[in-house]
């Protein structure tokens, strides 16, 4: 486990479907690697089958697992804007948190947030909200800590600005809708 | 019930047990979960299990396709202890803060976060994420603990993360906005994250001791060699390897060239400042500067366009070659240099500082004078009428100097309607305790000056002061005050020094090119100018003068058109008509040459 951190984010695209990007910088905020994933649309049939649940299963299982798993490192902590990637919790080493944000604005990005349905728990630590899975043991003091390990001028809505900016840089498409 | 219609079981039995349904078990459709549903009676299924058809979906296990990018970790070296303290003279922002420093939650939400973006022409998407995937200049700033003497402003930022990615870039701002600590910091930011370990930065004689200063004050960690001496001693800089940054004057660049061919030495990035000084692309000077071998390129120029835009087409030959050509339409030209130039005034992003005020003083020449310049000039042009058809402009020039010279002082008598009211404006000035500029052409101009100004303490910068007395000259007239009139030349003091202390300036004598004129005033309306300046253009009414001024106000819109509007200017440069129409005089076809 490194002292890396990630930041993993999906975006739902009104037209051309989710996107997912996945940024684990150093703990001077600097990138050591990008994942980025092709567009995804769901089938008829997933949407079907998982109904309000699709968001959790594309964004955490599909979208989320194939970053995670294609990433060489593995960070301890891992901070999605994205609900939905709580899916993840579990088939990680790590701690997943879900970093409640306020609305980024993405120029250009027909972007809408996709919504995850799995029961969470809250946590608070400083001014951020964090949501974590049921099973997920953080406490708000473990996680208090580790933030305050971090470096003085450390955001952690920062790093997902820089995702979205990769994302369009990566995908055209999605800034030209 | 209706005859002939099955009854249904609405319960679970025994009997139903025996037989075999098969649901599918990924919860695809509720309705296949229900109680399941069987007929009683009916001979076949009472006689053999019902033929249900099953229609698998399988989800075929596949990932999204991923793509992914590692970056070399690229830790910031830490800085040394060193650090710079000089005055308040630097085109800076408040002293002493460190944007490093004052710890804060991480929660803390900067207002400002200026990030680099990747150059247009860099095509590999790795590439470009890498640049795009950067923290913020202040993040990058404060991990490698990089101190400022003064807060850099926003913009300057701006101009930091504008270098930081680019092979080629000419930093164009208006002079005083800091290009020189602008550069240094994205210099210093590039050496300690190791893209670049060989830095060539080549200035005018008179600013390496300014380079110096400024490296020192804004890059204390960095080491800084001046190219000089002897040959020997210089053809052994030149072939030391570890130099991170080294300093040259542009002279001895032309001297030196074949110790830097035969050193064998590449640069990771060349500096050219004051970069006008290769506008014209047959001269030695940027010949010898588009030979340096090197991978970066970066000018740095308060005025990329001094007479026409061909000045720039010359510019990009040194960062471009063949990027532009001349004849280019203006409008291709700022298309295509868009991303290679940042160039910001003081209008747009200095909005507290003090306002710069013009005064156009239009004297009227002293009976000596008068008579004086109407008998040369009517002489002078009759000279010219005469020459016919073996007239050329260096001959509309001479004419025109000497007129200059008689607005400023009778040659003869030594009557100077322009001295009469700069003396008085400097008893202003002296008696309010402040300090003021006085720009001439001529060496011999400001000579005389001093011998009448004795009352009011006047320092001289010019060419005929040698360089090493320079900073001494300076020195003093900040610090003494009894000295309240440093008298200039346009040629040496018109770049690199500050003297934002000073809140008058006067144009003795005006300059061919507004852009050096703009470069001299702004010597004084810089960062960190006390108050307003007051700039006193004098120029002698019906004269010469006046009509060069109408021609400087043309050229003027014309820079102010390239960079501003983007409308196309009426002209770009001064015909050969205009010259000759200075004193009506028809062109004599082929004779004459384009003056700019």
């Amino acid at each position: 486990m490194s002292d890396s951190i990630g930041f993993l984010s999906v975006k739902r695209h009104a037209e051309h479907g989710y996107f997912g990007g996945y940024l684990i910088v150093n703990p001077l905020a600097r990138p050591l690697e990008f994942h980025c994933t092709m567009p995804v649309r769901p089938t008829r049939a997933q949407e079907l089958l998982y109904g309000s649940t699709l968001d959790d299963f594309l964004c955490g299982e599909q979208i989320a697992a194939a970053m995670v798993g294609k990433a060489k490192l593995k960070p301890e902590w891992l901070f999605t804007d994205c609900r939905a990637v709580l899916a993840l919790t579990g088939a990680v080493a790590g701690h997943v948190l879900y970093v409640d944000l306020p609305a980024e604005s993405t120029t250009g990005a027909a972007w809408m947030p996709p919504a995850g349905k799995l029961p969470s728990r809250t946590l608070t630590v400083e001014s951020y909200r964090f949501e974590v899975l049921p099973e997920c043991r953080i406490t708000e003091n473990e996680l208090a800590e580790r933030l305050q390990g971090l470096a003085p001028y450390f955001d952690l809505a920062e790093p997902f600005q820089r995702i979205t900016e990769a994302l369009l840089e990566a995908h055209p498409i999605a800034r030209a809708a | 019930m209706a005859e002939g219609q099955p009854e249904f079981h609405q319960h679970w039995t025994a009997e139903d047990e025996r037989l075999r349904i098969e649901t599918f078990a990924t919860g695809w459709h509720r309705q296949i979960g229900r109680f399941p549903v069987v007929f009683k009676d009916t001979p076949a299924a009472a006689a053999s299990p019902p033929q249900l058809s099953v229609v698998p979906i399988r989800f075929q296990p596949r990932r999204p396709k991923v793509l992914s990018v590692v970056f070399p970790e690229t830790d910031l070296l830490e800085p040394s202890q060193a650090s710079g303290g000089e005055g308040a003279d630097a085109a800076t922002g408040p002293r002493a803060t460190d944007i490093s420093t004052g710890p804060r939650p991480p929660t803390a939400k900067q207002t400002k976060r200026t990030r680099i973006r990747p150059p247009a022409d860099l095509v590999k998407l790795e590439d470009r994420l890498f640049f795009l995937l950067q923290p913020p200049i202040e993040f990058m700033a404060a991990a490698g603990r990089l101190d400022f003497p003064f807060a850099p402003f926003p913009y300057q930022l701006d101009g930091i993360a504008f270098l930081f990615p680019r092979e080629t870039a000419i930093l164009a701002d208006e002079m005083g906005l800091g290009k020189t600590m602008q550069a240094i910091t994205a210099v210093r930011m590039l050496l300690l994250a190791r893209h670049l370990r060989n830095v060539l930065l080549v200035c005018p004689k008179p600013l390496v001791t300014n380079w110096v200063r400024e490296f020192r004050l804004w890059a204390p960690e960095i080491p800084v060699t001046v190219v000089e001496g002897d040959a020997a001693r210089r053809q052994w800089i030149w072939q030391q390897p570890n130099v991170p940054v080294r300093i040259a004057n542009y002279e001895l660049l032309m001297r030196d060239f074949d110790l830097i061919e035969n050193a064998g030495v590449h640069f990771d990035l060349v500096i050219l400042d004051e970069a006008q000084r290769i506008k014209n692309r047959n001269s030695t000077t940027a010949q010898v500067a588009r030979s340096l071998p090197r991978t970066r390129s970066w000018a740095l120029t308060g005025t990329p366009i001094e007479n026409s835009v061909d000045d720039l087409v010359h510019i990009f030959e040194f960062l471009h070659p063949g990027y532009l050509s001349t004849g280019m339409p203006l409008k291709a030209i700022r298309q295509a240099t868009r991303d290679h130039i940042i160039r910001r005034t003081k209008d747009t992003v200095l909005t507290e500082m003090p306002p710069k005020m013009f005064r156009d003083e239009e004297l009227v020449l002293t009976p000596e004078q008068q008579c004086t310049y109407q008998m040369a000039e009517k002489e002078g042009v009759v000279q010219l009428e005469d020459l016919g058809e073996t007239l050329t402009i260096q001959h509309v020039f001479e004419l025109v100097l000497r007129l200059k010279q008689i607005c400023n002082f009778d040659p003869a008598t030594g009557a100077s309607c322009k001295l009469e009211r700069l003396e008085a404006d400097l008893e202003e000035i002296a008696a309010s305790g402040q300090k003021a500029i006085v720009f001439s052409q001529w060496v011999e101009t400001l000579e005389k000056l001093a011998g009448h100004l004795a009352r009011f303490g006047p320092m001289q910068y010019h060419g005929r002061v040698p360089s090493k007395q320079r900073d001494a000259v300076i020195q003093q007239f900040r610090e003494d005050p009894t000295k309240h009139v440093i008298l200039m030349s346009y040629g040496a003091g018109s770049v690199g020094l500050n003297l934002q202390f000073c809140q008058y300036v006067f144009l003795f004598d005006r300059w061919w090119n507004p852009a050096v004129e703009d470069q001299a005033i702004n010597r004084a309306h810089r960062i960190g100018a006390a108050g307003p300046v007051t700039v006193t253009r004098m120029m002698a009414a019906e004269t010469i003068e006046q009509r060069i001024h109408q021609v400087l106000e043309e050229k003027r819109e014309l820079f102010n058109q390239l960079f501003a509007d983007g409308s196309m200017p009426r002209s770009t440069g001064l015909s050969r008509e205009e010259i000759f129409g200075l004193f009506n005089l028809s062109v004599p076809g082929f004779k004459a040459r384009k003056a700019s």
